[in-house]
């Protein structure tokens, strides 16, 4: 990674000074060729001298001449290269003096000067030379020349200095790198990347980093245990099945009547079955891809729909059922929250003495519903509560009762899904299920 | 019956096949959903089975398919996919029933006879529905067994009317809850019963004649016997 970045930089480093040097050349070329508009001004320049010549004489001329106008000199020679005028003793004459437009370069001590010049005919049969010094313009060389310096520092400058800043970036994430990798070949979870607390940058990085690892270990120990708890709730009752199938190969050699031990063990596959499609509906459940299903419900007229359901039941047993509730709706899964509240329901005729007393609560705030479903059973020790949505956790003296300990893990994956949760409190005697829904930003939840 | 069973494990197909010749009726079987279309548009059957994942063609486009050719043969979906998205996908794609693996054999065929008698010509909606000396009016809502008039709550109405339309037929306890019940929930205790048994209070406790009848390991009948 530090190799091929470093290489990247080089390259873009390279590609700078290259085009720079593209720029550079081009400019000094282009310098060097004859400058159409200079020249254009020369030729004007010395046909208007020719004229004011022509016209007034040399005097006039003079006047009119402005000694070093634009690095300009005029020289007015004879035919035999005789010097009749001249306003500068920088420039000789050359030996190349026919009529149009020359360049010259001359040594001036260390530097080399740049001259043009333009000579015009005259009528009187004299020449007029228009001389112009360009080391002005070669001056813009020296310009170019500086800015490119400039340009060629600075990037070499922050090239180097983000090759430092990319070194240290670089030796950061190789560390964080390093230590990912380190996780995932011997995945081990307890590493954590150091970092200094600052909370900056590279700091925030490794820390969210650290929390997401203990998310992740959390999770992998929950479903280590989720898995250690199924294979031990499976084995058991194929364990009791194995058992009766043996048992009923005798009894069928023996040529006894084997038709109540079937019925027993299609009972026994089914409960298997069940198991299965409970759990399944759980992990259905949490991966959350559900939300299609909500709907605006009543959660009065479900509460309703519960309680009719459940009231026979509660009446075998001579129990009292009550609901206070109103009209609210809410989006919700309905058949989902429906079987949340039956699981909840179911228990706490389950769990309820004859005679007892349960009763549905249904309260409503600003950005929550709140359901309360407290009986007068037989409750759930403090300890125990919190275990309570564990898979197939059940309190001991239940364990006689049928069931099959996912009833509340199903109950949570659903207010999950409702971004609700679901909390158990002693309503002594018994067992009070209160669970709370938000009824604000759900369209968040849809969408 | 005639029935196509489209059902790629041969050991389920044979299962089921077995069981429904011992019922009486006449099976083909399709292996793949390629052969399954075929014979499914080429010759008339009472009542298709399909899985839903099958080879070369799965079982909602088998049914999208005939279903577009005007073909309404009544079918169920066999599938293990059971959850309600799954359910509604496939009903939606012209499925008249579904079925959710593993099931038992009763429920299977408890749900081809409701099929059967739903699409046959002489069901229609009726308003009054009777066996023997119980009769149900759908419009004034009011059931009667002899001369005696029997005060039913609304649930228990409707419970009694899906009984009645299905009366000779075994009724499955989730055939109840699918078509009584409005929610799609699987009971941790068996509700039902404690509602089958308040209505058969309510129906058949002061006559000679008993009318439900519990059907062990299956669910119940409304019979005339």
């Amino acid at each position: 990674m530090k190799r091929i970045s470093i290489t990247h930089q080089a390259w873009i480093l390279g590609t700078f000074f290259i085009t720079v040097l593209i720029i550079l050349v081009t400019s000094i070329q282009q310098s060097n060729k004859p400058n159409s508009q200079k020249d254009y001004m020369l030729k004007m320049l010395s046909d208007t001298y020719s004229q004011v010549y022509t016209t007034a004489g040399i005097n006039a001329l003079n006047k009119r001449i402005v000694d070093g106008f634009y690095s300009t000199y005029c020289i007015i020679i004879d035919p035999n290269k005789n010097v009749l005028y001249s306003n500068t003793n920088r420039w000789k004459v050359p030996n190349d003096y026919s009529i149009g437009l020359h360049y010259q370069s001359l040594p001036d001590g260390d530097n080399e000067v740049w001259w043009r010049y333009k000579v015009n005919q005259l009528t009187d049969g004299n020449l007029l030379i228009v001389v112009q010094n360009f080391t002005q313009a070669k001056s813009d060389h020296s310009t170019n020349i500086f800015i490119v310096i400039m340009i060629l520092s600075s990037i070499t400058l922050a090239g180097l200095s983000s090759y430092l800043l990319g070194f240290f970036v670089i030796k950061r994430i190789n560390k964080i790198n390093q230590i990912c990798a380190e996780i995932m070949r011997t995945g081990n979870l307890d590493m954590r990347i150091p970092h200094k607390g600052s909370g900056k940058d590279f700091d925030a990085l490794a820390e969210n980093l650290n929390l997401m690892l203990s998310k992740i270990q959390n999770l992998m120990s929950d479903v280590r245990q989720v898995s250690d708890n199924i294979a031990h709730d499976l084995r058991t009752p194929l364990t009791r099945m194995r058992n009766k199938l043996e048992l009923l190969e005798s009894e069928a050699n023996k040529g006894n009547n084997i038709q109540e031990p079937v019925t027993n063990l299609k009972a026994e596959a089914d409960k298997l079955l069940n198991i299965f499609s409970a759990l399944l509906r759980i992990t259905n459940i949490e991966s959350g891809q559900r939300h299609g299903s909500f709907t605006l419900v009543d959660i009065d007229f479900l509460l309703n729909d519960l309680i009719e359901l459940y009231e026979p039941l509660a009446t075998e047993k001579n129990q009292i059922l009550t609901l206070d509730s109103s009209t609210n709706l809410i989006m919700a899964d309905s058949d989902l929250l429906f079987q949340a509240l039956a699981n909840v329901l179911d228990n706490a005729v389950k769990y309820t003495n004859y005679n007892g007393k349960i009763n549905l609560s249904l309260e409503i705030n600003d950005t929550s519903i709140t359901i309360k479903i407290s009986d007068n059973g037989i409750g759930v020790p403090e300890t125990e509560m919190s275990k309570l949505k564990q898979r197939f956790y059940r309190v001991e003296q239940s364990r006689n009762l049928q069931g099959n300990g996912l009833g509340l893990s199903l109950v949570e994956a659903v207010l999950n899904l409702h971004n609700g949760r679901i909390t158990f409190s002693s309503s002594s005697p018994g067992l009070t299920v209160t669970l709370v829904i938000p009824t604000k930003n759900q369209r968040l939840i849809i969408n | 019956m005639k029935i196509l069973v489209i059902e790629d494990d041969v050991e389920v197909s044979n299962y089921i096949s077995k069981g429904l010749k011992e019922a009486g009726h006449t099976i083909d079987q399709s292996f793949d959903g390629k052969d399954g279309l075929f014979k499914a548009t080429t010759e008339s059957y009472d009542i298709l089975l399909v899985d839903r994942m099958l080879p070369l063609l799965d079982g909602l486009s088998i049914i999208k398919t005939i279903r577009a050719t005007n073909n309404h043969t009544p079918t169920l979906i066999l599938s293990a996919l059971g959850d309600v998205d799954d359910r509604v996908q496939g009903l939606k794609h012209g499925g008249d029933d579904y079925l959710v693996k593993p099931f038992a054999f009763v429920e299977l065929q408890a749900r081809i006879d409701a099929l059967a008698r739903r699409s046959s010509s002489g069901f229609v909606e009726q308003t009054f529905l009777s066996i023997a000396d119980l009769h149900l009016d759908l419009l004034s809502r009011k059931v009667t067994r002899g001369e005696k008039v029997i005060q039913l709550q609304p649930r228990e109405f409707k419970l009694l009317e899906y009984m009645m339309k299905y009366k000779g037929q075994v009724v499955t306890r989730t055939m109840l809850l699918e078509n009584v019940w409005d929610y799609r929930f699987d009971p941790q205790t068996n509700v039902i019963d404690v509602h089958i048994s308040r209505l058969r209070t309510k129906i058949d406790k002061d006559f000679d004649k008993q009318l439900l009848q519990t059907m062990r390991g299956a669910g119940y009948i409304l019979d005339d016997v």
